[in-house]
């Protein structure tokens, strides 16, 4: 109906690896793993070749790689192909590039995992925490936050 | 000119939420209008939220499935799909034919489930409460089925890593026909209250226009985006479990007004109905008794992270997992809650609306705050 046409994921595959900073995972179904430059050229070329559906932004923490491993699920909105970008930064001062430029389904995404790992997204417009409140201190999903069971983790404020 | 010449408004800010029955759970929206128009929206969610992600962290993979029910608790058997599509991808295990097709037909009669609620609640934000009561109803009997089958009406936790918790009977089969016989009447009679109603009408056409553009923009799924025209739906574009044996009609409208998602909604129920028919019919013809695959007992799957993805009552939902290989407790646990992605659109949406507009919107997107807020 309002669909475009989406590039198939064999056509992705050749030509999103001649993108700088781009390699495939062995053994992944169009999984890549980026460089930190390459994550905005990426998400352009898949925005263009018909991958409009940003699905998910998510982080693992890996503490004895001593890094955190970004996961964007870019999808699209005709065959349920998923593009897996991965992107490793370092845990100390860990930062990455906003897609909040391509997508605005970034927005939120971004701000969830800033609230929960501390990773900040430059040029991100409005990066502050969403699901814990405003003046917590921590980073829940964060390997070495211990959870302790049956602490009061404190009331929000309305304010 | 003096002021009082002319007629003047006020600015102020308007906290919508979070303890109010209209934001559906704990949503709150710090609103800021001139008179009684918004002029700028700001979601303020997290004040359901339970650390789901982290829990799961340090719970066995079958413990953890549990956890998932409670996201978007009103369809509790959808949520556990992805994350056992997602387990079992990474294991590599087949599923018996039969625990596909429960799965199948238990999320169908959840998806009514939700459907149900979904447009009851957004009656009755509307100001007709007695339009809560008829589908509240019709979801009772849907739940029947569940507790007849499972022994749970909401958080069923049925689907089980390799396959379903219990086969098919008897008095499932009897709560399933009378949701058959009860439902297709209470559509004509909900058709005939609700689709001409002037007042519904007034306060629904042309409020909350989303276009196909912004809706993908901003990672809408599931009616919601369907309602701006973008025609996509996971069951039938990338299909999963036994679904590609069905023929699965997608109906699609092209206003993307408030409106427009309940006409979607009650279109895909007609839709819903006759799926749940088809896999019954398909669901009689295999043999009782297999219903798990070969799972061990003690659950550690190889080191990787996968990911899956099923269409929920609300939208898209996805999981991702991540395993180290070496522990029995998942890595790291993510959920795609829909309704959240869906949400995200409303500081752009609401701006240029009315008070009780507000209100329509947040109805017309049949949230969930479990699920918002993980």
């Amino acid at each position: 109906m309002t669909n475009n046409e989406v590039k198939p994921k064999a056509q992705v595959a050749a030509e999103i690896v001649r993108l700088p900073g781009v390699a495939a995972i062995e053994g992944g179904d169009c999984e890549y793993l980026l460089e930190a430059a390459a994550l905005l050229p990426a998400a352009a070329y898949l925005l263009e070749a018909g991958y409009e559906f940003l699905a998910d932004i998510t982080a693992v923490d890996y503490p004895a790689e001593e890094k955190f491993r970004l996961l964007y699920q870019v999808a699209n909105y005709h065959n349920g192909d998923i593009i897996t970008l991965k992107l490793d930064i370092p845990r100390e001062q860990p930062r990455a590039d906003s897609l909040c430029g391509l997508y605005a389904a970034a927005n939120w995404l971004e701000r969830e995992v800033y609230d929960m790992f501390g990773i900040e997204f430059s040029g991100h417009p409005d990066l502050r925490r969403i699901l814990m409140w405003d003046g917590y201190a921590g980073w829940p999903l964060r390997k070495d936050f211990a959870a302790e069971p049956g602490k009061y983790q404190g009331r929000r404020r309305l304010d | 000119m003096s002021e009082r010449s002319n007629a003047y408004s006020e600015r102020y800010t308007l906290n919508l939420g979070p303890q109010h029955p209209s934001t559906h759970g704990v949503l709150r929206v710090i609103a800021d209008f001139d008179g009684e128009t918004c002029i700028a929206a700001d979601p303020v969610i997290g004040y359901l939220h339970r650390g789901i992600e982290k829990l799961l962290e340090s719970r066995t993979y079958p413990q953890g499935l549990v956890y998932t029910d409670r996201l978007d608790y009103l369809a509790g058997v959808n949520n556990n799909l992805p994350f056992a599509l997602a387990v079992e991808k990474l294991l590599g295990v087949a599923i018996p034919e039969r625990a596909s097709l429960l799965r199948m037909l238990t999320c169908e009669i959840m998806r009514l489930a939700s459907y149900m609620v979904g447009i009851g609640i957004y009656i009755m934000d509307l100001g007709a409460v007695s339009g809560v009561f008829y589908p509240f109803q019709q979801r009772e009997y849907a739940l029947d089925v569940m507790s007849a089958l499972c022994g749970a009406r909401m958080t069923q936790g049925y689907i089980r890593i390799g396959g379903v918790q219990a086969d098919w009977n008897d008095e499932a089969e009897a709560a399933l026909n009378v949701l058959y016989k009860e439902l297709p009447p209470f559509i004509e009679m909900y058709h005939k209250l609700v689709d001409e109603n002037e007042i519904f009408l007034r306060r629904t056409s042309g409020v909350g226009v989303i276009s196909a553009a912004r809706a993908k923009a901003y990672g809408l799924s599931g009616p919601n985006l369907r309602a701006s025209g973008v025609d996509y739906d996971l069951r039938r574009d990338a299909p999963y479990c036994l679904y590609d044996r069905f023929k699965v009609n997608v109906p699609v409208q092209t206003a993307g007004d408030c409106h427009a998602r309940y006409v979607q909604r009650m279109q895909e129920v007609d839709e819903i109905l006759r799926l749940i028919h088809e896999i019954h019919a398909a669901l009689k013809e295999t043999e009782p008794g297999k219903i798990m695959g070969p799972v061990p007992k003690m659950l550690r799957p190889p080191a990787g992270e996968v990911y899956a993805q099923t269409e929920n009552p609300k939208g898209i939902m996805g999981c991702l997992v991540a395993s180290d290989g070496k522990s029995t407790n998942p890595w790291r646990v993510h959920f795609r809650r829909p309704s959240f992605d869906n949400i995200a659109i409303f500081s752009e949406l609401m701006p240029g609306h009315k008070v009780a507009d507000l209100i329509a919107i947040i109805a017309s997107f049949d949230i969930v705050l479990g699920e918002i807020d993980g």
